[in-house]
Protein backbone atom coordinates (compact mmCIF):
# COMPACT_ATOMS: atom_id res chain seq x y z
CA UNK A 1 0.00 0.00 0.00
CA UNK A 2 1.65 3.26 -0.87
CA UNK A 3 0.10 6.94 -0.29
CA UNK A 4 1.05 10.31 -2.10
CA UNK A 5 2.73 11.97 1.22
CA UNK A 6 -0.75 13.77 2.02
CA UNK A 7 -0.08 17.00 4.09
CA UNK A 8 -2.75 15.51 6.65
CA UNK A 9 -0.21 13.26 8.91
CA UNK A 10 1.02 16.87 9.54
CA UNK A 11 -2.39 18.88 10.03
CA UNK A 12 -3.50 15.74 12.57
CA UNK A 13 -0.13 16.32 14.42
CA UNK A 14 -0.67 19.87 14.62
CA UNK A 15 -4.10 19.63 15.85
CA UNK A 16 -3.06 17.00 18.70
CA UNK A 17 -0.20 19.25 19.83
CA UNK A 18 -2.59 22.38 19.48
CA UNK A 19 -5.03 20.51 21.84
CA UNK A 20 -2.20 19.75 24.23
CA UNK A 21 -1.31 23.64 24.05
CA UNK A 22 -4.96 25.07 24.49
CA UNK A 23 -6.02 22.71 27.80
CA UNK A 24 -3.99 22.85 30.74
CA UNK A 25 -3.35 19.33 32.28
CA UNK A 26 -3.27 17.58 29.05
CA UNK A 27 -0.06 15.31 28.86
CA UNK A 28 -0.86 12.95 25.37
CA UNK A 29 -3.60 12.38 22.70
CA UNK A 30 -4.23 9.35 20.63
CA UNK A 31 -6.39 9.03 17.60
CA UNK A 32 -7.61 5.56 16.43
CA UNK A 33 -10.31 3.39 14.67
CA UNK A 34 -13.12 2.43 16.32
CA UNK A 35 -12.05 -1.12 15.51
CA UNK A 36 -8.75 -0.11 17.81
CA UNK A 37 -6.09 0.63 14.85
CA UNK A 38 -4.03 3.57 15.67
CA UNK A 39 -3.89 6.54 13.25
CA UNK A 40 -1.95 9.48 14.97
CA UNK A 41 -0.40 10.47 18.18
CA UNK A 42 1.26 13.08 20.26
CA UNK A 43 2.65 10.81 22.41
CA UNK A 44 5.73 10.25 25.11
CA UNK A 45 5.43 7.87 27.78
CA UNK A 46 2.16 5.67 26.52
CA UNK A 47 2.40 3.25 24.20
CA UNK A 48 -0.04 4.47 21.66
CA UNK A 49 -1.12 1.15 20.19
CA UNK A 50 -2.36 -0.07 23.63
CA UNK A 51 -4.04 3.33 24.14
CA UNK A 52 -5.77 2.98 20.74
CA UNK A 53 -7.07 -0.18 21.20
CA UNK A 54 -8.05 0.18 24.72
CA UNK A 55 -9.88 3.66 23.90
CA UNK A 56 -11.85 1.66 21.17
CA UNK A 57 -12.80 -0.96 23.40
CA UNK A 58 -13.72 1.39 25.31
CA UNK A 59 -16.12 3.63 23.05
CA UNK A 60 -17.96 0.76 22.16
CA UNK A 61 -18.90 -0.30 25.60
CA UNK A 62 -19.59 3.53 26.51
CA UNK A 63 -22.20 3.84 23.79
CA UNK A 64 -23.84 0.24 24.31
CA UNK A 65 -23.97 1.51 27.85
CA UNK A 66 -25.33 4.61 27.35
CA UNK A 67 -27.54 3.75 25.57
CA UNK A 68 -28.86 0.39 27.59
CA UNK A 69 -29.50 3.10 30.50
CA UNK A 70 -31.39 5.41 28.54
CA UNK A 71 -29.02 8.46 28.85
CA UNK A 72 -28.90 9.33 25.10
CA UNK A 73 -26.67 9.92 22.52
CA UNK A 74 -22.55 9.18 24.08
CA UNK A 75 -20.49 12.39 25.10
CA UNK A 76 -17.39 11.70 26.17
CA UNK A 77 -15.79 8.96 28.29
CA UNK A 78 -14.59 10.12 31.34
CA UNK A 79 -12.09 8.14 33.26
CA UNK A 80 -10.58 9.68 36.59
CA UNK A 81 -7.44 7.87 38.45
CA UNK A 82 -5.73 8.95 41.26
CA UNK A 83 -3.20 10.42 39.38
CA UNK A 84 -4.69 11.40 35.97
CA UNK A 85 -7.37 11.18 33.50
CA UNK A 86 -8.27 9.70 30.14
CA UNK A 87 -11.25 10.86 28.38
CA UNK A 88 -12.48 9.27 25.36
CA UNK A 89 -14.59 11.35 22.43
CA UNK A 90 -16.18 9.78 19.17
CA UNK A 91 -14.25 11.34 16.23
CA UNK A 92 -17.63 10.63 13.39
CA UNK A 93 -18.87 6.63 13.66
CA UNK A 94 -15.26 5.59 12.70
CA UNK A 95 -12.70 7.20 14.88
CA UNK A 96 -12.18 8.38 18.20
CA UNK A 97 -9.96 10.39 20.03
CA UNK A 98 -8.38 9.89 23.95
CA UNK A 99 -7.20 12.56 25.49
CA UNK A 100 -4.62 11.72 28.52
CA UNK A 101 -4.40 14.31 31.27
CA UNK A 102 -2.71 14.68 34.74
CA UNK A 103 -5.19 14.96 37.70
CA UNK A 104 -5.47 18.67 37.29
CA UNK A 105 -6.56 18.27 33.66
CA UNK A 106 -9.11 21.47 33.52
CA UNK A 107 -11.61 19.43 32.55
CA UNK A 108 -14.05 22.67 31.63
CA UNK A 109 -11.84 24.30 29.14
CA UNK A 110 -11.22 20.30 27.28
CA UNK A 111 -15.18 20.26 27.15
CA UNK A 112 -15.39 23.67 25.59
CA UNK A 113 -12.45 22.70 23.10
CA UNK A 114 -12.94 19.57 22.40
CA UNK A 115 -16.25 19.65 20.06
CA UNK A 116 -13.99 22.18 17.44
CA UNK A 117 -11.20 19.54 18.07
CA UNK A 118 -13.45 16.48 16.96
CA UNK A 119 -15.34 18.13 13.92
CA UNK A 120 -11.78 19.18 12.75
CA UNK A 121 -10.06 15.78 13.16
CA UNK A 122 -13.18 14.25 11.69
CA UNK A 123 -12.79 16.71 8.26
CA UNK A 124 -9.18 15.54 8.30
CA UNK A 125 -10.19 12.00 8.86
CA UNK A 126 -13.22 11.72 6.31
CA UNK A 127 -11.11 13.06 3.75
CA UNK A 128 -9.16 9.76 3.83
CA UNK A 129 -11.53 6.75 4.07
CA UNK A 130 -9.34 4.62 1.95
CA UNK B 1 -27.02 30.78 43.16
CA UNK B 2 -24.30 33.41 43.25
CA UNK B 3 -25.76 35.83 45.37
CA UNK B 4 -24.33 37.05 48.72
CA UNK B 5 -26.42 39.56 49.90
CA UNK B 6 -25.53 43.12 48.12
CA UNK B 7 -22.62 42.30 45.99
CA UNK B 8 -19.13 43.91 47.11
CA UNK B 9 -17.80 46.52 44.63
CA UNK B 10 -14.10 45.06 44.55
CA UNK B 11 -11.67 46.19 41.54
CA UNK B 12 -9.54 42.84 41.84
CA UNK B 13 -10.34 39.22 43.52
CA UNK B 14 -7.61 40.00 46.93
CA UNK B 15 -9.61 43.18 47.25
CA UNK B 16 -13.53 41.11 47.25
CA UNK B 17 -11.27 38.27 49.61
CA UNK B 18 -10.56 41.43 52.27
CA UNK B 19 -14.30 42.37 51.83
CA UNK B 20 -15.13 39.25 52.24
CA UNK B 21 -13.12 38.45 55.52
CA UNK B 22 -14.40 41.77 56.95
CA UNK B 23 -17.77 40.17 56.64
CA UNK B 24 -16.65 36.60 57.79
CA UNK B 25 -18.19 35.72 54.48
CA UNK B 26 -18.29 31.22 54.52
CA UNK B 27 -19.11 29.89 50.64
CA UNK B 28 -16.90 30.48 47.81
CA UNK B 29 -15.59 32.73 44.68
CA UNK B 30 -15.03 31.25 41.93
CA UNK B 31 -12.93 32.61 39.58
CA UNK B 32 -13.24 32.16 35.41
CA UNK B 33 -9.89 31.87 33.39
CA UNK B 34 -7.49 30.33 31.95
CA UNK B 35 -7.25 28.84 34.26
CA UNK B 36 -9.89 29.81 36.56
CA UNK B 37 -10.57 28.76 39.99
CA UNK B 38 -12.81 28.48 43.13
CA UNK B 39 -11.35 29.52 46.46
CA UNK B 40 -12.93 28.17 49.53
CA UNK B 41 -13.72 30.66 52.49
CA UNK B 42 -14.68 30.16 55.88
CA UNK B 43 -15.09 32.65 58.20
CA UNK B 44 -13.37 34.71 55.50
CA UNK B 45 -10.39 32.68 55.67
CA UNK B 46 -9.27 30.94 52.60
CA UNK B 47 -9.65 27.43 53.48
CA UNK B 48 -8.54 26.00 49.99
CA UNK B 49 -8.24 26.79 46.69
CA UNK B 50 -9.29 24.79 43.47
CA UNK B 51 -7.68 25.19 40.21
CA UNK B 52 -6.26 22.85 37.69
CA UNK B 53 -3.25 25.43 37.99
CA UNK B 54 -1.20 23.54 40.71
CA UNK B 55 -1.45 20.54 42.46
CA UNK B 56 -4.01 19.97 45.01
CA UNK B 57 -3.49 18.69 48.44
CA UNK B 58 -4.81 15.21 46.99
CA UNK B 59 -1.80 15.33 44.68
CA UNK B 60 0.82 16.59 47.87
CA UNK B 61 -0.31 13.50 50.29
CA UNK B 62 -0.84 10.71 47.38
CA UNK B 63 2.44 11.86 45.25
CA UNK B 64 5.16 12.39 47.69
CA UNK B 65 3.80 8.97 49.31
CA UNK B 66 2.73 10.29 52.51
CA UNK B 67 -0.34 9.12 52.11
CA UNK B 68 -1.11 5.19 50.35
CA UNK B 69 -3.68 5.16 47.63
CA UNK B 70 -5.89 2.87 49.75
CA UNK B 71 -5.79 4.76 53.09
CA UNK B 72 -6.64 7.98 51.43
CA UNK B 73 -9.95 5.76 49.38
CA UNK B 74 -10.92 4.90 53.06
CA UNK B 75 -10.77 8.08 54.46
CA UNK B 76 -12.94 9.51 51.82
CA UNK B 77 -15.04 6.56 51.97
CA UNK B 78 -15.92 7.26 55.70
CA UNK B 79 -15.78 10.88 55.21
CA UNK B 80 -19.17 13.13 55.02
CA UNK B 81 -19.77 16.83 55.04
CA UNK B 82 -19.44 17.44 59.10
CA UNK B 83 -16.62 15.34 59.24
CA UNK B 84 -14.13 15.91 55.98
CA UNK B 85 -11.22 14.17 54.59
CA UNK B 86 -9.19 16.02 56.21
CA UNK B 87 -10.38 15.37 60.05
CA UNK B 88 -10.65 11.77 59.00
CA UNK B 89 -6.73 11.61 57.81
CA UNK B 90 -5.89 12.96 61.00
CA UNK B 91 -8.09 10.56 62.96
CA UNK B 92 -6.74 7.45 61.35
CA UNK B 93 -3.37 8.54 62.59
CA UNK B 94 -2.55 9.06 58.80
CA UNK B 95 -0.96 12.17 58.89
CA UNK B 96 0.16 14.58 61.55
CA UNK B 97 -2.58 17.53 62.43
CA UNK B 98 -0.02 20.31 61.87
CA UNK B 99 1.71 18.52 59.15
CA UNK B 100 -2.00 18.26 57.25
CA UNK B 101 -2.21 22.57 58.13
CA UNK B 102 1.22 23.02 56.64
CA UNK B 103 0.44 21.37 53.60
CA UNK B 104 -3.08 23.07 53.37
CA UNK B 105 -1.43 25.88 54.32
CA UNK B 106 1.28 25.46 51.18
CA UNK B 107 -1.56 24.47 48.03
CA UNK B 108 -3.44 27.49 49.02
CA UNK B 109 -0.90 30.04 48.61
CA UNK B 110 0.64 27.76 45.33
CA UNK B 111 -2.92 28.11 44.20
CA UNK B 112 -2.95 31.52 44.77
CA UNK B 113 0.47 32.08 42.62
CA UNK B 114 -1.00 30.06 39.67
CA UNK B 115 -4.11 32.47 39.77
CA UNK B 116 -2.42 35.20 39.69
CA UNK B 117 -0.10 34.51 36.76
CA UNK B 118 -2.88 34.99 34.17
CA UNK B 119 -5.72 37.99 34.31
CA UNK B 120 -8.66 36.46 35.78
CA UNK B 121 -11.86 36.94 33.32
CA UNK B 122 -14.12 37.40 35.98
CA UNK B 123 -15.22 36.40 39.55
CA UNK B 124 -18.93 35.50 41.34
CA UNK B 125 -19.44 35.04 44.99
CA UNK B 126 -21.18 31.45 45.66
CA UNK B 127 -22.77 31.32 49.14
CA UNK B 128 -23.62 27.77 48.05
CA UNK B 129 -20.35 25.92 46.78
CA UNK B 130 -19.47 22.71 47.83
CA UNK B 131 -16.93 22.02 50.33
CA UNK B 132 -13.43 21.49 49.58
CA UNK B 133 -12.48 17.74 50.42
CA UNK B 134 -9.41 18.53 52.62
CA UNK B 135 -8.93 21.40 55.21
CA UNK B 136 -7.31 21.77 58.20
CA UNK B 137 -6.91 24.89 60.36
CA UNK B 138 -8.38 27.92 60.54
CA UNK B 139 -7.14 28.93 56.91
CA UNK B 140 -4.92 31.82 55.00
CA UNK B 141 -6.03 35.05 56.30
CA UNK B 142 -6.54 36.87 52.38
CA UNK B 143 -4.46 39.92 53.22
CA UNK B 144 -0.91 37.73 54.18
CA UNK B 145 -2.31 35.50 51.15
CA UNK B 146 -2.03 38.57 48.58
CA UNK B 147 1.11 39.45 50.55
CA UNK B 148 2.76 36.70 49.71
CA UNK B 149 1.38 36.33 46.16
CA UNK B 150 2.97 39.65 45.63
CA UNK B 151 6.37 39.00 46.96
CA UNK B 152 6.47 36.05 44.73
CA UNK B 153 5.15 37.48 41.94
CA UNK B 154 7.25 39.95 42.06
CA UNK B 155 10.50 37.24 42.64
CA UNK B 156 9.25 36.06 39.47
CA UNK B 157 11.02 37.80 37.02
CA UNK B 158 14.57 37.06 38.26
CA UNK B 159 13.75 33.56 38.86
CA UNK B 160 12.31 32.54 35.46
CA UNK B 161 10.76 35.39 33.52
CA UNK B 162 7.11 36.74 32.23
CA UNK B 163 4.53 34.71 34.03
CA UNK B 164 3.54 33.59 29.95
CA UNK B 165 7.04 32.00 29.76
CA UNK B 166 6.27 30.71 33.12
CA UNK B 167 2.76 29.37 32.19
CA UNK B 168 3.43 27.97 28.80
CA UNK B 169 7.35 27.78 28.41
CA UNK B 170 8.22 24.11 27.96
CA UNK B 171 11.50 23.04 30.39
CA UNK B 172 13.90 21.25 28.39
CA UNK B 173 17.08 19.44 29.38
CA UNK B 174 19.87 20.32 27.07
CA UNK B 175 22.18 17.73 27.95
CA UNK B 176 22.56 15.03 30.84
CA UNK B 177 24.42 16.17 33.85
CA UNK B 178 27.87 14.77 34.38
CA UNK B 179 28.62 16.12 37.97
CA UNK B 180 26.72 14.58 40.78
CA UNK B 181 22.97 16.25 41.29
CA UNK B 182 20.92 16.81 44.76
CA UNK B 183 19.01 14.16 44.31
CA UNK B 184 15.94 17.08 43.94
CA UNK B 185 17.03 18.31 41.01
CA UNK B 186 17.80 14.08 40.29
CA UNK B 187 14.16 13.49 40.78
CA UNK B 188 12.88 16.52 38.49
CA UNK B 189 14.49 15.64 35.59
CA UNK B 190 13.49 12.34 35.44
CA UNK B 191 10.40 14.20 34.43
CA UNK B 192 11.91 16.56 32.28
CA UNK B 193 10.95 15.88 28.54
CA UNK B 194 10.62 19.04 26.81
CA UNK B 195 6.99 18.47 26.75
CA UNK B 196 6.04 19.74 30.05
CA UNK B 197 5.80 23.39 31.75
CA UNK B 198 6.47 23.84 34.94
CA UNK B 199 3.37 23.57 36.76
CA UNK B 200 3.10 20.17 34.70
CA UNK B 201 6.83 19.19 36.36
CA UNK B 202 4.89 20.38 39.85
CA UNK B 203 1.56 17.54 39.15
CA UNK B 204 4.24 14.96 38.01
CA UNK B 205 6.27 15.30 41.02
CA UNK B 206 3.19 16.27 43.16
CA UNK B 207 5.15 19.14 44.78
CA UNK B 208 3.99 22.90 44.54
CA UNK B 209 4.36 24.51 41.17
CA UNK B 210 6.63 27.25 43.11
CA UNK B 211 8.87 25.12 45.37
CA UNK B 212 9.68 23.57 41.76
CA UNK B 213 9.94 26.99 39.87
CA UNK B 214 12.77 27.70 42.88
CA UNK B 215 14.44 24.56 41.94
CA UNK B 216 14.30 24.62 38.02
CA UNK B 217 15.81 28.38 38.64
CA UNK B 218 18.57 27.29 40.17
CA UNK B 219 19.06 24.26 37.68
CA UNK B 220 18.22 26.85 34.84
CA UNK B 221 21.49 29.10 36.19
CA UNK B 222 23.29 25.60 36.08
CA UNK B 223 22.32 24.98 32.40
CA UNK B 224 20.68 21.87 33.49
CA UNK B 225 17.53 23.11 32.01
CA UNK B 226 16.39 25.18 29.49
CA UNK B 227 12.60 26.67 28.71
CA UNK B 228 11.22 27.21 25.19
CA UNK B 229 7.96 28.92 24.48
CA UNK B 230 6.19 27.09 21.86
CA UNK B 231 6.09 28.71 18.49
CA UNK B 232 2.67 29.91 18.43
CA UNK B 233 -0.76 30.79 20.23
CA UNK B 234 -3.46 30.29 17.34
CA UNK B 235 -5.69 27.16 17.87
CA UNK B 236 -5.00 25.86 14.53
CA UNK B 237 -0.88 26.43 15.03
CA UNK B 238 0.79 27.50 12.59
CA UNK B 239 3.64 25.60 12.89
CA UNK B 240 3.16 23.63 15.75
CA UNK B 241 4.80 20.49 14.70
CA UNK B 242 5.56 18.07 16.48
CA UNK B 243 8.22 18.65 19.24
CA UNK B 244 11.71 17.16 19.19
CA UNK B 245 12.93 16.19 22.71
CA UNK B 246 16.30 16.14 23.68
CA UNK B 247 17.36 13.47 25.95
CA UNK B 248 13.92 12.66 27.08
CA UNK B 249 11.32 10.11 25.41
CA UNK B 250 11.32 9.56 22.05
CA UNK B 251 10.36 11.61 19.49
CA UNK B 252 5.86 11.05 19.14
CA UNK B 253 5.33 8.31 16.38
CA UNK B 254 3.34 10.42 14.04
CA UNK B 255 0.65 9.14 11.77
CA UNK B 256 0.99 5.75 10.49
CA UNK B 257 -1.81 4.68 8.16
CA UNK B 258 -3.59 6.76 5.46
CA UNK B 259 -6.49 6.15 4.58
CA UNK B 260 -7.69 4.70 7.62
CA UNK B 261 -5.98 1.49 9.04
CA UNK B 262 -9.00 -1.67 8.89
CA UNK B 263 -9.13 -4.96 10.34
CA UNK B 264 -9.76 -7.50 8.07
CA UNK B 265 -11.82 -10.24 8.81
CA UNK B 266 -9.33 -13.19 10.04
CA UNK B 267 -6.50 -11.05 9.22
CA UNK B 268 -3.71 -10.21 11.62
CA UNK B 269 -2.76 -6.88 13.32
CA UNK B 270 -1.23 -4.26 10.68
CA UNK B 271 0.93 -3.16 13.53
CA UNK B 272 2.67 -6.75 15.12
CA UNK B 273 1.10 -9.35 17.02
CA UNK B 274 2.79 -10.91 19.78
Amino acid sequence: MSHPAAPEPAALAEELSSLRERVMGVTETVVATVDGLLVAADASGVHPESVAALSAATLGLGRRATHEVGAGGLQEIVLRGTAGHAVVLAVGDNALLTVLGDEGLDTATLRREAPATVERLAKLLERHRG
Amino acid sequence: MTDAGPPPPSRNVSGLLRRLRDREFTGAVVVSGAPGGTIHLRAGRVTAIDTPGSPPVESLLLKSGRIDEEAWSAARATAGPSDPVGVTLVEHGLVGAVELEVVCAAAVHDAAFALALTAPGGWDVAESALPPQVTAGPGVEPQALSQETGRRLTLLPRLWGSATELVRGRVHAPALASDPLPPRYREILRFVNGRRTVRDLAFALGRGVFPVLLDLSRMRARHLVTVELPTSTSPLGDGLGPRTDVGGAPPPPLPLGFPLPRRTPGGHLPDRGR
